[in-house]
């Protein structure tokens, strides 16, 4: 993931969130989620109904959203759409 | 009430240079590591806003956080890694510092690590330093729940939680504050939703989008800012609502309503914000470590010569502080913005190259 080399990573736990993929549910909330081949515990008792397949949003150990399927085709446009608007402004 | 700022002619800055603030520290990082200042028109700017965690604390909070490590009981100070470097009043003074003298300072990943520490090692306080906004306080609201739970008389919260809005609202109620749109932090408005952001452009008349973090995700916040800025118009929009939702999630909303009240707190830079800080509710004062262990916070011991407040309020550019990348640097950092990854001063530094 492009924000976790490993110099920066201790300091940047705190305020950084980032997606995984939920494994295994436990019963006492936690679930066991991957990502990059890497497994961790997390909290998922902020999220509704969690189930394994889920892509969550982790910040400090708790998945505080699920990942609504994501729109790559939006992604692609808005490089496109930021030269049209810079071409504006330009003007 | 709100006031609202005038139509579209206000758009502009008197410079005629169109300021954009982001609000959130991991978009301060993500712009500097993908050099997205460099894409930027020469018209446009990207400053930072108040939306690091360790940043905004002021130092005489971080003298208070150090105070702790003098307690006779010589508690368990558990941590995100960030805070051990950030120095309080005097420089040098760290709880990395500390550590080396013979504090016990743990950094944890989690507020839940703490609760963990805590329950194995009942004759030890383990005191957490929570500090952050929107994002970590409902995980640390679960943690004070989770300790309550199992009854652990040996766990509490040093809470340095903040919430956003108000200290958005203080830096646009000033008079030679002059920002144009903002981006608004994606992570606390997962949390929020897009309804605690509606305040951007309904009270304050900015035009302000909800963005992710990916460069072409922030790059499409900043077009949907320009496009707006051009057509006069200020409103909210939601350029990532894969993930954030009209409502934010309301379980996390109801653990902090549950475990945490707003009350007055101090932010480097910008004083006393009135609501502007979660503090513990007095039903779970047992687990409050400013009511436990009786912590006070002073005066500033000194003034180490950081600009770090303002640099959070817009009001400076990281290299036009005296110190930056000379007496202070990463490795020795002067103020908290060179300290975390997140802070505009590290992030200026650390990606002077590519930010041009
Ligand atoms: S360069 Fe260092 S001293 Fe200057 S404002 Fe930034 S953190 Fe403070």
């Amino acid at each position: 993931m492009a924000f976790c080399d490993r110099n920066e990573r201790m300091t940047l736990d705190m305020c950084l969130a980032v997606p995984f993929k939920i494994k295994e549910i436990h019963e006492d909330g936690s679930a066991l989620a991957e990502r990059g081949g890497v497994m961790r515990s997390i909290n998922v008792s902020f999220i509704r109904d969690p189930r394994p397949g889920d892509h969550v949003i982790v910040h400090a150990g708790f998945a505080i959203e699920r990942i609504r399927e994501k729109q790559a085709q939006e992604v692609m446009e808005s490089y496109d759409e930021l030269v049209k608007e810079l071409e504006a402004m330009a003007k | 009430m709100p006031e609202t700022r005038e139509s579209s002619k206000e758009h502009k800055s008197r410079d005629g240079i169109i300021r954009l603030m982001e609000v959130c520290g991991t978009h301060t990082m993500a712009i500097a590591r993908n050099g997205i200042k460099s894409l930027l028109p020469p018209g446009v700017k990207l400053i930072s806003g108040p939306g690091c965690p360790v940043c905004v604390t002021p130092p005489q909070v971080v003298d208070a956080v150090l105070g702790l490590s003098e307690l006779e009981c010589r508690p368990v100070i558990a941590t995100y890694g960030d805070m051990i470097r950030v120095p309080g009043s005097r420089p040098g003074d760290t709880l990395m510092k500390r550590r080396a003298l013979g504090a016990d300072v743990r950094i944890v990943y989690s507020p839940v690590d703490a609760v963990e520490l805590a329950e194995k090692e009942r004759d030890r306080q383990v005191i957490f330093l929570g500090a952050g906004f929107e994002t970590t306080a409902p995980g640390t609201a679960a943690a004070i729940g989770a300790a309550a739970d199992r009854g652990l008389k040996n766990f509490t919260v040093f809470s340095m939680l903040k919430k956003v809005e108000p200290s958005v609202r203080a830096l646009a109620s000033d008079p030679s504050f002059s920002v144009q749109g903002f981006l608004c932090p994606g992570h606390v408005a997962v949390v929020t939703g897009e309804k605690g952001m509606k305040f951007f452009s309904e009270d304050l008349g900015y035009p302000a989008v909800i963005s992710g973090f990916e460069p072409e995700e922030i790059l499409k916040a900043i077009t949907l800012l320009l496009k707006q800025i051009r057509n006069g118009e200020s409103k909210l929009e939601n350029a990532y609502s894969t993930v954030v939702s009209a409502d934010g999630n309301t379980i996390a909303q109801e653990m902090m309503e549950k475990y945490f009240a707003l009350r007055s707190d101090i932010w480097r830079g910008l004083g006393l914000i009135p609501d502007s800080g979660f503090g513990i509710r007095e039903e779970y004062s047992d687990m409050d470590a400013e009511k436990r262990f009786d912590i006070k916070i002073g005066e500033p011991k000194q003034d180490s010569g950081c600009h770090c407040g303002d640099v959070i309020k817009g009001a400076m550019e990281p290299s036009e502080c005296p110190l930056f990348g000379k007496a202070c640097v990463p490795e020795e950092p002067v103020g908290p913005c060179m300290v975390s990854p997140e802070g505009a001063c590290a992030a200026a530094w650390k990606y002077r190259d590519v930010s041009a």
